[in-house]
């Protein structure tokens, strides 16, 4: 259901049972909630390397340690803001496409096009309730390891009601908006024709029809989804 | 009754005489006034001239600015002996005129400056017309009223009246008709005096009642709106300051406290979910927690709404809640509280509980008090209520506390916020508000 790197092969996805342990450093000034999340983590069979409760010490940590994926609470000491979003966009400029899912009270859409703007991928940004969804969230925690993108639906949601007034996504028909939504929200090619009851190939060939109205140049499969995404949070 | 005619004269002389007596001693002192005005004129355009020069060279000097404010106090000197003239003049010409509607302070300080040069300045043309007029009226007066003390009889001509070139004769041949016309001619001069110093002095006092009473005057009325209005908004800013900080912190405490827990809630709800096949033992665990959340939550939300509208204070007002909060506090509290006869303004019940509220947890979290008191006094106009305890002091306004907050609060609803607290203690936060 999200966006993979198997997936420009247009093999089948990958299978769940074979993901590996993942070393994973917690950001979140909450003690209540960073037990919760390391409890979560470890009963799953993960190893947690690190928990840090401010951006500074995120940044080391992700530097130290070079984790697979750092899960990041939005705000945190000592602004109280989007502490944990600057942090993560930094640390990402020194690991670059270290893989980051940045969990917050509420979602903002210019807060994930900031975590997005490096076109890169490996980033997740999901309201905190979704951890309640264990395995979605487990699942998403992978993806978000291996290099995928994973918007909340509620960013997507304001995404679709912002787009009413004209841009950039203009010339897309319905059906492709439909498509480039549920890319957002990280539903793999397979996941999306099931959704829609079409065929594979129909999907795929949406997805390269919404890449050329987009403008995005022909390249890796992986990175003009990333671009599409981006595209479409500016929107 | 029949009154003797002494009696009627003297009745009827009385209030003349005093009349006359009057207006004789108003003439002089108004001639003296006028008559030394060249002196104190000539004297202040040079203090101002000087001063000029002071501050010129002041301003050229490194480090000058005292030598400059010595200045200005030098070329103000000038009016402030015209003010303190002028009272005098009042007082002493009796209270013919504007002197008797206000009492006057002769040196009031006035910021500004540049009404007293100008004073300076503009009052010695006016001094030189009127000064000179008044000495002429008075020599020509006394000259020709005494006229018959220097006359010696000489066979003379007509008499005549020299004006530049031009000639008058009066054809006054005889003696007799010079003396009389010298005489009547004085006298006129004489008995009109009052009506010229009168003048003179509505002119040259008007001129300096103006510049240095009545504008100093209007410019304090001004800066006394300007005041007012500035102090409205303050507490307009104040008020609105506070709601923005209250929100501020609902907001915070709403996202650390309840939605914390309840996000754990899911997360635990969700592990139970999780395991509950598999696992159920770490399912049960799960549970267990997860109801300790919500527990939690519960307890967190009921001191939030506390912490946004009292419920006891609503219902029962400020005393009840007075107690209810001294029985909350950790610290042991002595509460001293008059009962109150009547609601009090909500406003200021709840300015006056938060007051109460900020000052116990800080006696909490900072004083390592062992005992404190709440007092509350309800006098005239005012409600005042503090908060003392024995801990370490050293509680400022500008140092967080929250004191800051409590201040814009009171400032809110017109009142105001004092801490006494030395190092070491004790600590003493008074609130005064207005009410009725």
């Amino acid at each position: 259901m999200l966006l993979t790197p198997y997936e420009a092969a247009s093999g089948p996805p990958p299978d769940r049972g074979a993901r590996g342990t993942l070393r994973i450093v917690v950001a979140d000034d909450s003690v209540l909630l960073r037990e919760g999340l390391v409890r979560l983590l470890a009963e799953d069979g993960h190893q947690v390397v690190a928990t840090v409760g401010d951006g500074p010490a995120l940044v080391e940590a992700v530097l130290r340690y070079r984790p697979d994926v750092s899960v990041v609470d939005v705000r945190m000491p000592p602004t109280h803001t989007d502490e944990g979003l600057r942090a993560a966009i930094t640390a990402r400029s020194h690991v670059p496409d270290a893989p980051m899912l940045v969990l917050s009270q509420y979602v903002e859409a210019s807060y994930a096009a900031d975590l997005l703007a490096d076109g890169s991928g490996a980033v997740g940004y999901l309201l905190k309730d979704r951890v309640a969804r264990v395995e979605e969230f487990l699942d998403a925690l992978h993806r978000v390891a291996h290099g995928a993108t994973v918007l909340d639906p509620e960013v997507v949601a304001q995404m679709l009601a912002r787009q009413r007034q004209g841009n950039a996504l203009d010339p897309l028909t319905p059906r492709e908006r439909q498509l480039l939504a549920l890319m957002a929200e990280g539903h793999s090619n397979t996941a999306i024709a099931a959704r829609l009851v079409i065929s594979a190939s129909a999907v795929e060939k949406h997805v390269g029809n919404i890449f050329t109205k987009l403008g995005l140049p022909p390249g890796d499969a992986q990175h003009r989804r990333v671009l599409a995404v981006l595209t479409y949070l500016r929107a | 009754m029949i009154e003797s005619f002494p009696t009627v004269v003297r009745g009827w002389w009385r209030p003349g005489a005093r009349f006359g007596f009057r207006i004789a001693r108003r003439t002089l002192v108004e001639s003296l006034y006028l008559l030394t005005a060249p002196l104190t004129a000539v004297t202040g355009v040079l203090l101002v001239l000087g001063a000029l020069c002071i501050a010129a060279a002041g301003l050229l000097l490194p480090g000058g600015s005292r030598v400059v404010a010595r200045a200005q106090i030098l070329a103000r000197r000038s009016a402030d002996a015209e003010r303190w003239r002028i009272a005098k003049l009042r007082a002493l010409a009796g209270g013919a005129d504007r002197s008797g509607q206000r009492p006057e302070r002769p040196a009031a300080p006035d910021p500004r400056l540049w009404l007293d040069v100008a004073h300076a300045v503009a009052v010695l043309p006016v001094v030189l017309v009127t000064s000179v007029v008044t000495a002429l009226w008075w020599f020509l007066g006394v000259a020709t009223l005494t006229f018959p003390l220097r006359y010696t009889p000489t066979p003379a001509g007509p008499m005549n009246l020299y004006a530049g070139f031009a000639r008058l004769s009066l054809e006054l041949a005889s003696p007799a008709w010079h003396l009389a016309f010298a005489v009547s001619l004085g006298m006129a001069l004489l008995l009109t005096l009052p009506l010229e110093t009168r003048a003179c002095v509505a002119a040259q006092a008007g001129l300096g009642q103006s510049l240095l009473f009545d504008v100093p005057a209007l410019y304090r009325r001004i800066s006394g709106l300007e005041e007012e209005r500035n102090s409205a908004r303050a507490q307009t800013v104040a008020a609105v300051t506070a709601e923005a900080a209250a929100l501020r912190r609902l907001e915070r405490d709403i996202h650390d406290g309840p939605q914390q827990r309840l996000v754990r809630l899911a997360m635990e709800l969700g592990r139970a979910q999780h395991h509950f096949d598999s696992r159920p033992e770490t399912a049960r665990q799960a549970l267990a927690d997860a109801i300790a959340q919500t527990q939690e939550a519960l307890a967190e939300l009921r001191a939030l709404s506390r912490g946004i509208a009292p419920p006891i204070l609503t219902d029962r007002g400020l005393r009840e809640a007075l107690t209810a909060l001294a029985a909350r506090s950790s610290v042991p509290v002595d509460l001293d509280a008059d009962p109150l006869d009547h609601r009090l303004d909500a406003a200021v019940e709840t300015a006056a509980y938060f007051v109460v509220a900020e000052a116990l947890t800080n006696v909490a979290k900072h004083s390592h008090a062992r005992r404190c008191a709440i007092g509350l006094r309800h006098g005239e106009a005012t409600l005042r209520i503090w908060v003392a305890d024995d801990g370490v002091g050293g509680a400022a306004l500008n140092k967080g506390h929250g004191l800051r907050g409590l201040d814009d609060r009171l400032n809110a609803a017109g009142g105001r916020l004092r801490v006494t607290s030395p190092s070491g203690g004790p600590t003493t936060i008074t609130a005064e508000l207005p009410c009725c």
